[in-house]
Order: structure tokens, then sequence, then C-alpha cells
């Protein structure tokens, strides 16, 4: 005991510091168990106890947002439950087509076909899913059987974006500010957000009308009418697996269908990284984005939601996001927005 | 493993430190060397070999220039007779030629992996430079350099060298310690203590906290610019983002310093210090003997004092000077831009000793200025490797050449909310006076709550980057 007070005495932010991470801790480690229950995925072998407590204090602190913990961390067993479950899930995905109306298809001039690209091979694998993967997508059942399909046009004035709501990540913030759509659309953008966190997440929104407020989704979907609703999200998900962002991504598309039942959706295919990147990086790929594309691109359905892919307007023939038109090989330099707008321009629908 | 790493904090160091400091004193250096290679084989599996390898090569080519040496301790060469050495004299001719001919083969042997990976990191993809290699291969050059001067003066064991080169705290980014500055020697070996612990601690801290809270988050401005494309950028923004690539690069490195440094004073070595508040200079030259001060005074005693130094004339001191800035830039990178980075400082260090000398003196404010002003442009220079770019971001400082055109007029205050308290914090802990006084108060109540607060808050701010280095470049 005497020891201990000497060692307080002495070198008490050290003492302080050392109490604080045993308890802190310790903590970790029995709410592996009970408390935290949602933290038990949590390798305990690879990680230290102190990072689960920390996990559970960005929960508390992000009250609605899910915490996202790396695969790298999770425990074997769980990563093998979960693939379980996607093997699951995809076979029942399978049964139920077999069962729909099959040899419906939307016209090609209903949306863009998503653009390919060149694979160089260094995806990380976890992160996509095979070929053969099915998404299981709902909208099919709202499949026009009638021919009362709508196609794509090009629009008579800006005056057609007035009533549209552009909703995105750092990529849509870019358009906000470099294009010369300001002030034509709504905008509704900030950095880092993704198809998780948006329910939850406060955004910019920057209306028509001038107004110039911060906004939960649901709240601003409440409180203002949109008849056009662009959806461009991809980008900040890319570390998480294809079949997590497609169930995420729908369940946005359902909840802003719920909110604005009258919109027409577009579902902007998300815009390839450059060759350097695309080769080089194992997370921010084009193997990846182009799969991601694919299975969005399947939520549509030619009649209230539709499928809008700009890469061709910025892409080489490799699907490679041209060199010149960015730096960082993932956002378009400030003066090459107008491309992606001028796209926009050419792809609407009446 | 880098110390903002949870997996460093909670697990590697608190085991590592049990081990270390409850085993006798005659075993703490292999302790250290074996949890030194332990860290590294962490993140780099393969290159560790490498790393053993070099260490083993190290050590007997050390050993046989002792041995050639023939010291025993009455029998050492000072000092002063060594720096005579240097140029042979005709007495020791024969055993000198011998040793000198170790020398050159270790030196160059060590020299020859650092550019051979250098070369290799710039050729071929997949290969990249091994961690810190640079930094160890600085140190056994030293350390062969010492042995050869009899600056080391008895030949250390096998596990001291060994510790010496691979020690976790200085091996994936320096400081490059000087073998006679890791109190290897003594009889008794470091002197540990709890004031020196706890003094670790305190810079363990601010380390931590100027690397996660302040230097992340400005350098996130940089970034931005980057993404704009330079073309497209005002000249009130181009500054913007030069001063915040500045504060990044001197809050990352000192703030990782000063960790580097706190784990060592854990461990019993003493406060190595690599940053003496460089902003504070007062002219270039001022500038780099604080600024990463282990490589600058590297350079000095293995480069340009062997060369001559300043004492052969102003032709050779200004030779000297530039072999140091050129080899300096290609130090820290491959690219032409580093060699361009090391030869403007060269030039500006030397315009500084010859031609500005009396100016400096007469008006101090300019040497002031130039640190402000002439090094947040060098360090435009150091970030943009590709030349083209480098040309346009000039264009855009200096906007008299019509190159580019501004996209969005006042971009720069789009930012500025965000930034404008990073900014102001960095300007604050420039001022040499807050950090000594936080690190002679540190016992004071406030400043400990203060501490105490900044590191959980550090540590939760780190979650955000761990498993994923993309997590917190988020887009």
């Amino acid at each position: 005991m005497d020891y201990l007070k000497k060692l307080f005495k002495n070198m008490p932010l050290t003492m302080m510091i050392i109490t604080s991470m045993i308890i802190v801790g310790s903590f970790g480690l029995i709410s592996q168990f009970n408390i935290l229950k949602k933290f038990n995925v949590i390798d305990t072998v690879k990680q230290p106890c102190l990072t689960i407590s920390l996990y559970g204090v960005k929960d508390i602190l992000n009250k609605d947002e899910e915490v996202y913990i790396p695969d790298s961390m999770k425990k074997k067993s769980v990563l093998e439950a979960i693939r379980i479950k996607e093997k699951i899930a995809t076979e029942k995905a399978e049964k139920k087509l077999g069962s729909l109306g099959t040899g419906l298809r939307i016209p090609v001039t209903s949306g863009n076909p998503v653009c390919s690209a060149k694979d160089y091979g260094v995806a990380n694998k976890s992160l996509l899913v095979d070929d053969s993967y099915i998404f299981n997508s709902d909208t099919t059942g709202a499949f026009a059987t009638n021919g009362t399909f709508k196609n794509l046009t090009k629009a008579k004035s800006d005056d057609y974006f007035s009533d549209a709501l552009f909703i995105g990540d750092s990529r849509t913030v870019g358009l906000y500010m470099f294009s010369n759509l300001k002030g034509k659309v709504n905008f509704f953008c900030k950095e880092s957000m993704n198809v998780f966190n948006l329910p939850v997440k406060e955004l910019d929104y920057h209306g028509v009308n001038g107004e110039e407020s911060p906004y939960i989704l649901d709240n601003l979907l409440n409180t203002h009418q949109f008849n056009k609703i662009y959806v461009c999200l991809g980008i900040n998900e890319m570390y998480r697996n294809v079949v997590d962002y497609y169930n995420a991504y729908r369940n946005v598309i359902h909840s802003i269908k719920d909110k604005q039942p009258n919109a027409m959706i577009f579902i902007e295919g998300n815009m390839h990284v450059s060759q350097i990147k695309s080769s080089t990086d194992a997370t921010f790929n084009n193997t990846s984005l182009v799969q991601r594309n694919k299975a969005i691109s399947e939520l549509a359905n030619g009649r209230d939601i539709f499928y809008i892919d700009m890469n061709p307007a910025v892409c080489d023939s490799d699907g490679n996001l041209i060199g010149d038109y960015t730096t960082d090989g993932v956002h378009l330099k400030a003066n090459y927005y107008r491309l992606w707008s001028d796209f926009l321009r050419n792809n609407v629908v009446y | 493993m880098s110390f903002t790493n949870l997996f460093f904090i909670g697990r590697f160091l608190p085991i590592f430190l049990i081990v270390y400091l409850s085993v006798p004193r005659k075993y703490k250096d292999f302790i250290l060397f074996i949890g030194s290679i332990l860290f590294y084989a962490y993140g780099e599996h393969k290159i560790v070999i490498l790393l053993l390898v070099l260490v083993f090569v190290n050590y007997f080519l050390g050993k046989s220039l002792v041995a050639s040496r023939g010291v025993t301790e009455e029998n050492l060469p000072t000092v002063e007779s060594v720096t005579q050495s240097m140029i042979p004299s005709k007495k020791s001719m024969s055993g000198s030629i011998s040793r000198k001919a170790v020398l050159i083969i270790a030196v160059s042997l060590d020299a020859g992996v650092l550019i051979l990976f250098k070369i290799l990191a710039k050729t071929s993809t997949g290969i990249g430079l091994p961690l810190g290699l640079s930094f160890y291969i600085f140190k056994m050059i030293s350390y062969q350099a010492d042995l050869y001067s009899g600056k080391i003066k008895t030949m250390p064991t096998f596990v001291r060298s060994a510790a010496y080169f691979t020690m976790f705290p200085q091996i994936a980014e320096g400081p490059i310690m000087r073998y006679g500055q890791g109190d290897f020697d003594k009889t008794h070996g470091r002197i540990f203590s709890w004031q020196k612990f706890e003094g670790g601690m305190a810079r363990i801290v601010i380390g931590l906290s100027m690397k996660v809270l302040l230097a992340d988050r400005i350098g996130i401005l940089w970034n931005e610019t980057l993404k704009m494309g330079y073309e497209n950028i005002s000249t009130p923004l181009a500054w913007m983002s030069a001063f915040a690539y500045t504060f990044q690069l001197y809050f990352d490195f000192w703030g990782y310093s000063l960790m580097a440094s706190g784990l060592g004073m854990m461990l019993g070595f003493e406060d190595i210090i690599n940053f003496e508040h460089p902003y504070a200079a007062k002219n270039i030259a001022d500038f780099y003997r604080r600024w990463h001060a282990t490589l600058g005074s590297w350079f000095r005693d293995y480069i340009y004092f062997p060369l001559g130094g300043s004492r052969k004339g102003t032709f050779v001191t200004i030779r000297n000077l530039m072999i140091v800035w050129i080899i300096t830039g290609l130090w820290h990178g491959g690219d032409i831009n580093f060699l361009i980075w090391g030869f403007v400082l060269g030039l500006m260090i030397i315009a500084e000793k010859f031609l500005s000398k009396n100016l400096l003196k007469k008006a101090p404010i300019i040497g002031r200025l130039h640190v402000w002003i002439l090094i947040p442009l060098t360090w435009v220079i150091f970030a943009i490797s590709d030349l083209h770019s480098l040309g346009v971001y000039f264009c855009r400082l200096f906007p008299f050449f019509g190159i580019g055109h501004t996209v969005l007029a006042n971009d720069f205050i789009n930012y500025l909310p965000t930034y404008l308290p990073y900014f102001i914090a960095s300007i604050v802990l420039c001022i040499p006076a807050v950090y000594d006084k936080i690190i002679s108060n540190r016992k004071h109540p406030v400043v400990m709550v203060a501490l105490f607060i900044l590191f959980w808050v550090s540590l939760y701010y780190a979650l955000g980057s761990q498993g994923n280095a993309f997590m917190y470049f988020n887009f």
C-alpha cells in the first residue's frame, strides 16, 4: 500500500493512466460476454480489451448509427456465421426469382447500362461477391407489364432540376460547389456520408429557394416535397462488402419511397477511379465499383426508379477515370464537374 | 505497428514494459532486442529477415573493425587522435589501411542496401521501402564510423549492438540516436527512475495528441486542395493549404518523435530531442539545426565534417553544403522533387551564410520571415512529386503568370471556419514557451488532468483509423 502511495506521488500521470487503462480494459473484458453483446464479435486475441470498451463508448456517442467493426478485428467464428447467412440469403433469392414473372425486361433506353471496367486483379476478394450471386431485388415486382416504361431523354432546361433533390457524399459536395448547377438544384450532401449513416446523420441542405440548414433525411422529406430524388452514394462504403452495401442501399431507397411515393428516384452509378488507383488499391478499385454498380442497378424498374451511369462521360475505354480529370484518383478536379452536370442534363425522364 | 495503433498501446507496450522492468539489468538489452524484433515482425513479416541479417553483418564487421584496432581499454585511440587518423598518419599506415577497408566495406554495404531498396521501391510495383530502413541503416553507419573513430570505446556485445539497431521506439521513424547516447556503455547500464518514466509518459501523451488530434486533422485541408486540382484553386487557398501541410508535417513528425523519446525514457534512456522549436528559429540554417536534429547532426558528423566542413575555404564549404543537402534530399525520397528540395535548401543556406549574413544580423526579422515564408514554400516542393503539378501550384501561390484559373472565387472561405481552430492551435504550439511550460508544469493538477483527458480523447480518435487505414480519409 505504501509502495502504491509512493508510486502515485512520484508519477501521478502515469498511475492515473495505468489505473484508467486497467479499469477500461477490464470493463471491455467483462462486457465482451454480456453487457455490450454486439461487441462480442471482436477477437480479443488479436485486439486488446481496450478496443471493445472504446467501441462501446463510440456506440453510446453515436446513438443511432451502427458502429462499424472492421472484419480484420472480428472473430473467425463470427465471420463464418456471416458467410453462411449470406449463402442462405442468396439461395432464397434464387428461389424467389424463379417464381416471379421471368422474362420481364426494362427497355435499355430506360436507364444507362452499367459501365464496365478493366480488372487489374488487385481487389480484396473479401469485399466482393461471386459472379453467381443474386441480389434480392424486391422492386422486381414493380416492373411494368403494360409497357409504361419511361425513357431517358435530354432536359428541356435547367428548370427540370428545380424540384429535384441530390443526395450524396463528398463527390456531390463537389458537384454543388464547382458545377453550374448550384442554385438550380436542391442539394443534400456532406463529406463521408454513406448508405449506412445516411438515415441518422445530419446533412447540409442547400435549397433552390436559398434555404441553408442541416437536416436528418427523414425530417427533410417530411417537410419538403421533391419530384425527383437523385442518390449518389457508394465510395465511402468500399471497405464494406458488396452485399452489405447493397442491402443498406435498398433500405435507403425504400425509406425514400415511403416518404415521397410520387418522386422519381435516380440511382446514380458510382464514378470509377483512375487507373493508378484501380490497379494498386485493394479497396478502391473499379472491379469493386462495377460490382457495386451492377448490384444497385438491380433496384431500377424503369417506371419510377432509374439507374443512370455517368462513367462514359469521364472514363477512358478501359473504364478508368481519365487521369487528367483527377488528382486523388477518386474525385473530379473542380473544373471537370461540368462533365457530370452535363451528363445529368442529358439523361432525364419526363 | 504504429504508436497510434491500439494493439500497441493496449497490448504490446504494457506487456513489454512489465517484462522489461522486472528482469535484472543485465537482461534488459536482450529483452529490448527480442521485443523490438517482435514489434517489427508484426507489420513486416518478411522484411524482419533483412533486418536480422543487417544486424548480424554489421555486428561482425564492427567486430573485425575493432579487432584490427587491437582494442583494450588502454590503447584506445582518443577522439582527437581519431580526427587526425581520418587522414592516415605514417606510423599506423598498415593497420589503418585494413581498418579503413573494413569501414568502407561496412558503410558501402549499408548504404548499398538502402540505395538498392530506394531504387526498387521506385522502379518496381509491389516492393515498398521496408519500414524504417532509412533510419536503422543510418544508425548502423554511425555505429561503424564511431567504432572506427573510437567514439565507441570498447566493442559492444552482440546483444547491445542488436538492441541499439532495432530498439522499437526508434526503428520506424527515428530519432537516429547515436550508440553513445544510448547509455549502453555505462558499467551499470542506463539509469532508470520513476521521474524519467513520468516524463516519458507526458511526452507520449503530448505526442499522441499532436499526431491524432492536430496533424491528422489539419492535413485534410491539404487533401481537399489536392482533390480540387491545383490549377483550380485561388491564391489565398494555395497559401492556406501550404501552411496546413507545413503544420501537418511538423506536428506529425514532432508528435512521433516525442512519443519515441517518451518510450525511450520509460526504458531508462535520456530524452532525445529531435525537434527544438524549429519555427522559432532565427534563420533557415538555424531551422535545420532544430528540425529533425538527429538527422542533421548525422549529416554533419558523418558527411560534412569528413569532407572538410567549413575549414577549407569558401569553395569547399559551398561544395560540402551542397553535397550534404542533395544527399539529404535523396534520403527523403527518390523523386526529382526531393532533389530540388535539397538543392533549394542548400542554396538558401549558402546564401544566408555568404550573402546576407550582415543583413540578417542587422535585421533579424528577415531571418524569421525566411523561416515562416520560405520554409512553407520548400514544403510544397517536398509534397508534390510531379513537376508539372508543382509548377502549377507555384503559379497559384504567385498568380502573376496567369496559369490556372480559380473555379470558385473565395473558395478558402468555405474552409476557414473548419480549419481556423487547428491553425490557431498550431501557431500557439509553435511558441517554445508553451511546450516548455507544459513539460515543466506537468505535475500541476490542471496540466495533469488536461493531459489525462487528451490521452483518452486521442485514443478514441485513434479508434477510427484502426483495422482500416482508409477509414480516416473519408470522402
